[in-house]
């Protein structure tokens, strides 16, 4: 099912959350609202799933002007940032809300339902946790939960706020694929909320680049890494140094760098701070003569440049942004 | 070394136990001692006239009264102090504070501060006081007055029970409910009243308790007629006045076994309200 959003705006008292937000979220695709926190993306998830009513503005499924249907009728799976499980009901039971509020003539009987349940647990490799309580659950577990609950109904439509930010780093790398996983098994529109901007780049397909309540810039991943609209989704989207050359300021990221032992006319001396390998690169931190902000180099781990090399030493180094 | 903090720790013991001593010393003075006097006055004379006392019609009359002030007071202020509390977790709107601030009035008003309100109100010669003599509506001195009286001294139990509650847990799962389509009714019995149960059964326990024994309001518009608007509280004072120890210790015994139930009720709900 396709999203659109047109011109909506919304404002709390006198805080501007949105400014004419327009998008079109194709069927099927996998998009993320990247922005820090306070850009609004948050704000603009819980309009399209009818939780908050903009100021001025229409929400758009497949053509269908929804924006004045109450959330219950709008059919989207919603995964809260802390997930949101009903605390006094078991994990199953919790899976099965959605079902059981359906009218009785939509109701599946009770052991459709329990059919249901138990291929979504067994979905999110759950099923052996059905008589849990939430609170029982580890974080990663309580998300999986959560989605599970979510496509219950069989929403066309999936909308997830900040799903990872509460894991730790390795469950949420799971989490992550698995996600894009399932997105590409049922076939869904999914759009979710992240401040991480490599978050974004690993599982989406589109990445709408939000600040202050606007869209900064909406494309591919490489699009908005390797062409940014302007510096807000420049450094947004990655680390990067800034240079004092003569009178000019350049700004390249850690990996656009050449590094050098020898000395040449269109190469800078920086002295080495720091070395920090990180797998398959090595960050290195050098000091320019003159300028306040360090320099961080990424390169590869046996970079020629790299042997032998300690702290305090003179590399010279070059720019090669493109 | 090793004495010294002994020694300390000795003393830390010693200081507490000293509290704890002094804690069960007013316990025992200022509870226990009265609640033995209460019990031993009643039965002072054998069982006999312990249960002549509380079988009595008058005293029959008296329970009656004051569960039936319980049974109307107790729902109306569970409607109220979910709704109210609902309101003021839920919504943001204007005079919220203002809201909150009024529920808690009975508490710092004094009861019988409370009671004259009814009568100045709903009295002979009150602001509707000819309205209601026209349309020979009795409100003061009968029934009426005397639930109104409970409903103001009880009004903030529940509601202040459940607003910090309802606060802490906040909106989200109220929301998953609606994105999965429940109504409104469903999402407030499938979701908001299993996670506020054991609160509000708190709120309530203490309701009834402050219903069960509420002199000093109902002191003021019941008219203490026997048989008719007075309460088991109400009962235990005149019989007291009229130096008929024996039948008022033992009316105070019900009311002393009820408020008993009420608290054993009120430790159980807490119990399972910390879980």
């Amino acid at each position: 099912m396709s999203i659109e959003v047109q011109h909506v705006n919304k404002a709390f008292g006198d805080f501007k959350a949105l400014n004419e937000i327009n998008l079109a979220i194709e069927s099927g695709e996998l998009v993320a609202l990247l922005g820090p926190s306070g850009c609004g993306k948050t704000t603009l998830l819980r309009i399209i799933a009818g939780l908050e009513k903009p100021d001025s503005g229409h929400i758009i499924f497949n053509g269908d002007d929804v924006s004045k249907r109450d959330v219950r009728k709008r059919n989207v799976g919603f995964v809260f940032q802390h997930y949101a499980l009903f605390r006094h009901m078991t994990v199953f039971d919790n899976v099965a809300f959605g079902l059981r509020m359906k009218p009785r003539r939509q109701r599946p009987s009770e052991t459709g339902i329990r059919a249901k349940v138990m291929e979504l647990l067994q979905m999110v490799q759950l099923d052996w946790l059905a008589d849990r309580y939430p609170e029982q659950l580890s974080g990663g577990q309580r998300q999986r939960i959560a989605l599970a609950r979510a496509l219950a109904v069989q929403p066309e439509i999936l909308l997830l706020d900040e799903p990872f930010g509460a894991l730790d780093a390795k469950v949420r790398k799971e989490l992550r694929r698995w996600l894009a996983n399932l997105h590409e098994e049922i076939n869904l529109t999914s759009v979710f909320v992240t401040h991480d901007q490599e978050e974004a780049m690993e599982v989406a397909d589109r990445i709408v680049v939000m600040n202050k309540g606007v869209i900064e810039q909406i494309g591919t991943p490489a699009e908005v890494y390797e062409n940014p609209a302007n510096e807000f989704v420049y450094h947004f989207l990655g680390d990067s140094n800034q240079l004092q050359l003569n009178d000019q300021q350049i700004q390249f990221r850690p990996h656009e760098v050449e590094l050098s032992r020898q000395a040449a006319p269109e190469l800078q001396a920086g002295i080495v701070r720091d070395i920090r390998p990180l797998g398959a690169i090595t960050r290195v931190t050098l000091k320019v003569a003159g300028q306040e902000q360090p320099i961080e180099a990424e390169v590869v781990r046996d970079n020629i440049n790299l042997i032998g090399l300690q702290r305090g030493q003179t590399l010279f180094f070059r720019p090669n942004a493109s | 070394m090793s004495t010294l903090v002994l020694s300390a720790t000795r003393q830390r013991n010693l200081g507490a136990l000293t509290l704890i001593g002094c804690a069960w010393l007013v316990f025992v003075v200022f509870l226990v001692l009265p609640l033995y006097v209460v019990l031993s006055e009643a039965i002072q004379q054998g069982y006999a006239s312990f249960f002549t006392a509380v079988l009595e019609p008058d005293a029959i009359a008296a329970l009656k009264l004051t569960l039936i002030a319980v049974g109307i007071s107790v729902p109306l202020n569970v409607v109220f102090g979910v709704s109210a509390a609902w309101c003021v977790s839920k919504y943001e709107f204007r005079g919220k504070s203002l809201l909150v601030t009024l529920i808690d009035l009975p508490f710092s008003v004094s009861p019988i501060i409370a009671g004259l309100i009814y009568i100045l109100l709903f009295g002979a010669q009150g602001f509707f006081g000819e309205w209601l003599a026209e349309h020979d509506i009795q409100i003061i001195f009968a029934i009426p007055g005397i639930v109104l009286a409970t409903l103001f001294v009880t009004v903030p139990f529940v509601a202040r029970e459940l607003i910090p509650l309802m606060q802490q847990q906040g909106t989200q799962e109220e929301e998953a409910a609606r994105l999965l389509g429940a109504s409104g009714w469903q999402m407030f019995w499938h979701v908001t009243l299993p996670n506020i149960r054991w609160g509000l059964t708190y709120g309530v326990v203490l309701c009834t308790a402050r219903a069960l024994g509420e002199f000093g309001a109902v002191s003021v518009v019941s008219g203490h007629i026997r048989g008719f608007t007075n309460t088991l509280p109400l009962h235990v004072e005149i019989l007291y006045n009229e130096y008929n120890h024996v039948a008022a210790f033992s009316v105070a015994t019900v009311l002393l076994v009820m408020a008993l139930l009420m608290l054993i009720l009120k430790q159980w709900a807490q119990e399972r309200l910390e879980k």
